[in-house]
């Protein structure tokens, strides 16, 4: 019970919110200036960052009546200039030959409904307070391929928590059925909480509980990887330098054409996020706090460094084998019993671990290797060479000496090698393994060491790490 | 821990006080406060002091359960009032009252929104036909005698109307769903305001202590202070809260 308090308190609630985070960094000023879309979008263009493109603004029922209506593409988004929580968005998908635009869920709307509908933004129906307000027109978003199969007749949004520029939390929204094309949350639209580090999904909720697969399709909504997921990120944190805030949650689609735009900028960003991601956010909060951080690029390598890894830590739970990259430092145990440390490149092409001739002298196998020397053997073969050296059985004298266990048939590109190998202790990723590495010439190559298949079967290897 | 202990100490104050007071064997107001005595002196009626005095109360009520323990609700000031409002006429009649001028209210709203008209005069027709509704529950339940025929307060049918506009433009902002648990919120928050005014213990030691609603500013302050999780989160976030690794001291 005292553990699970202790737990909770890194979890962060509506009051801590907005006592401790929206408060302290948000004036009143920038507030008001990121709930008012056009103009958010007016600074975010002047700072150079891509937004999505406005047809048109109305701010009186003069220029309601003024505008030409006919200029109105067959699909664009239109939005009250305040709107809470998405409420008031109208988004149309094309134009059908009866002149009526296509909205989400089959139905239809004629030019008196949009007229009406921008008639009723400008009353102020969805703003706060119900304070009049101006509507905008902006150009539909198109889908990024990527996220085609996931999303109902919508667009899909980032959200990406920053706080003091750090990126500190992601998640992605997908519109559904439910949510009427709108990727909002409490709609009934879908969450799936992004790893940091990686831009992979990682959970997902809908109406707050854990989903694994999109509903109706059975798709599933883990493991998939965000395009541009830096871009992403970088754009996150110079909206908030932009806009001066410094605790703000910053949505971002994908085009297709244009890869990823600022859609908006929420100065009291929704809780729900840590259910996606299951993780709690004012311990990150807090590990950020205080930090100085000057650009956009050092917040996201704080961000990646101190809260990515989730997918890896799921993986390596899962299969129980460690995630390495390709280079690794190793120790070895030289014959006199000393580990001595040493780069080692891990190859999943070679099936058998090889070791440089002139790092296994050191290690105290130069006298095998001058043994092996002593049979002549040239380093590249032709078949029929080796079938003659096989048939002589000339690897049952080479194991004649002790530290040759055994002898190995290499097939390359560059031929055949008929090799000696010798036993060796490696510790890798605090592993120790007892593994035969064969013995070659590689001079001329940056790693002494190369472990092959053999010897990584715990281990899974990650190029890109 | 430290800012947590006198918001313990304040609590268990506020809730024991009364009950020593009735342990006293406190009547019902024994004039032991100079203040209200002498208003009643001047014809004012008690329930009208009570009603005042306690508003402070109902609106601290309401600031704890939406701080501490998670209610939404229509804000602050609109439960305030529709508590008070059911102070004057009755917790069930209040109730009935408050659920019939919601239906009426969402009905108003659906019939508007069909013939197209500005927000402000379909508003304001929601808001006709409230009060013509409430018109004629007045008529209806006076004329069989089913409550207080005659005293027509003008104060809560004020404060129906007020609830009607809100509600319907959370219907409007937020989604008929998210409207209809908000409204629901109030009702049960507001239930839970008279029973608690209502409460001879707490009427008995606000009418004696006249002066011990100051410390109501104190507990708000506390309140006001308070960056815990709130009750309903802790159920909100209990998956996440599950998953939360505690960094393991070295």
């Amino acid at each position: 019970m005292l553990n699970w308090l202790k737990k909770s308190k890194q979890i962060l609630g509506m009051n801590a919110r907005n006592l401790s985070f929206v408060r302290p960094s948000n004036s009143k000023r920038k507030v008001a200036l990121v709930d008012n879309k056009l103009r958010t979008k007016k600074v975010l263009e002047k700072h150079g960052l891509p937004v999505s493109k406005l047809i048109t603004v109305m701010a009186t029922r003069k220029e309601l009546a003024d505008f030409n209506w006919t200029s109105l593409p067959s699909s664009f988004v239109l939005k009250p200039n305040h709107g809470l929580g998405g409420e008031g968005i109208v988004v149309t998908f094309g134009k059908k030959k009866n002149n009526r635009w296509v909205l989400p869920n089959d139905k239809e709307a004629s030019l008196a409904d949009i007229m009406y509908h921008a008639a009723n933004i400008l009353d102020g129906d969805y703003s706060k307070s119900d304070a009049p307000d101006m509507a905008l027109f902006e150009e539909r978003i198109k889908i990024h391929p990527a996220f085609k199969l996931y999303s109902y007749k919508g667009i899909p949004d980032i959200r990406v928590i920053v706080y003091n520029r750090v990126p500190v939390m992601a998640m992605l929204r997908l519109p559904t059925k439910y949510s009427r094309g709108k990727a909002n949350l409490h709609q009934g639209g879908i969450c799936v909480g992004i790893d940091v580090s990686s831009g992979i999904t990682t959970h997902a909720i809908q109406r707050n509980q854990l989903i694994e697969h999109l509903p109706d399709i059975k798709l599933k909504l883990r493991g998939l990887k965000i395009p541009n997921w830096n871009e992403i990120l970088e754009l996150a944190v110079k909206a908030t330098i932009a806009c001066g805030l410094n605790y703000v949650g910053v949505d971002i689609a994908i085009d297709r054409d244009k890869g990823p735009l600022i859609l908006e900028l929420n100065a009291h960003p929704g809780l729900s996020i840590q259910i996606a991601n299951l993780a709690p956010l004012k311990d990150r909060l807090l590990r950020v706090q205080g930090l100085t951080i000057r650009t956009a690029k050092k917040g996201i390598k704080v961000a990646k460094d101190l809260f990515g890894g989730e997918i890896e830590e799921e993986v390596e739970g899962l299969t129980g084998k460690k995630i390495l990259g390709v280079v690794n430092d190793i120790k070895i145990k030289n014959k006199t019993g000393e580990w001595i440390d040493v780069q080692a490149k891990l190859d999943t092409g070679a099936g058998i671990t090889a070791i440089d001739e002139e790092f296994a002298r050191q290690l105290g196998f130069a006298e095998a290797i001058d043994y092996y020397l002593g049979f002549n053997i040239k380093r590249v073969l032709t078949k029929e060479e080796v079938d003659d050296l096989s048939q002589r059985k000339v690897w049952q004298e080479l194991e004649k000496h002790k530290d040759i266990v055994a002898v190995a048939k290499i097939y390359s590109s560059h031929g055949i090698s008929y090799r000696m190998e010798i036993p060796l202790q490696i510790e890798l990723a605090s592993t120790e393994i007892s593994l035969n590495a064969t013995v070659i010439v590689r001079e001329h190559l940056k790693y002494p060491i190369i472990i092959g298949r053999r010897d990584l079967k715990k281990f899974l290897i990650d190029p890109t790490k | 821990m430290k800012n947590k202990l006198p918001v313990l100490i304040l609590f268990s104050v506020f809730l024991f006080s009364p009950m020593a007071a009735l342990a006293g064997g406190l009547p019902d107001y024994s004039g032991n406060s100079n203040l209200i005595s002498s208003m009643l002196e001047q014809n004012i009626s008690i329930e009208t002091i009570y009603l005042i005095l306690a508003i402070p109360v109902i609106a601290t009520i309401i600031a704890f359960a939406r701080q501490i323990v998670g209610f939404t609700a229509l804000g602050v000031y609109i439960p305030v009032l529709v508590a008070a409002a059911f102070m004057i006429i009755g917790v069930e009649y209040g109730a009935a009252l408050f659920v019939f001028v919601g239906i009426i209210g969402s009905i108003g709203r659906l019939i508007a929104r069909k013939i197209r008209l500005a927000y402000l005069p379909r508003m304001a027709i929601v808001v006709s036909l409230v009060s013509f509704a409430i018109f004629g529950f007045y008529y209806f339940s006076a004329r069989f005698d089913y409550f207080f025929a005659g005293s027509l307060d003008v104060f809560p049918i004020l404060v129906m109307g007020l609830l009607t506009e809100k509600f319907i433009s959370v219907q409007v902002e937020q989604g008929n769903k998210r409207a209809l648990a908000l409204f629901l919120e109030t009702l049960f928050l507001a239930i839970v305001c008279i029973f608690l005014v209502n409460w001879g213990v707490v009427r008995n030691f606000i009418l004696n202590y006249p002066y011990s609603v100051l410390g109501i500013l104190v507990i708000n302050f506390i309140i006001g202070k308070w960056t815990g999780l709130r009750l309903f989160e802790f159920y909100r976030f209990r998956k996440v809260i599950k998953h939360v690794e505690l960094a393991e001291k070295k």
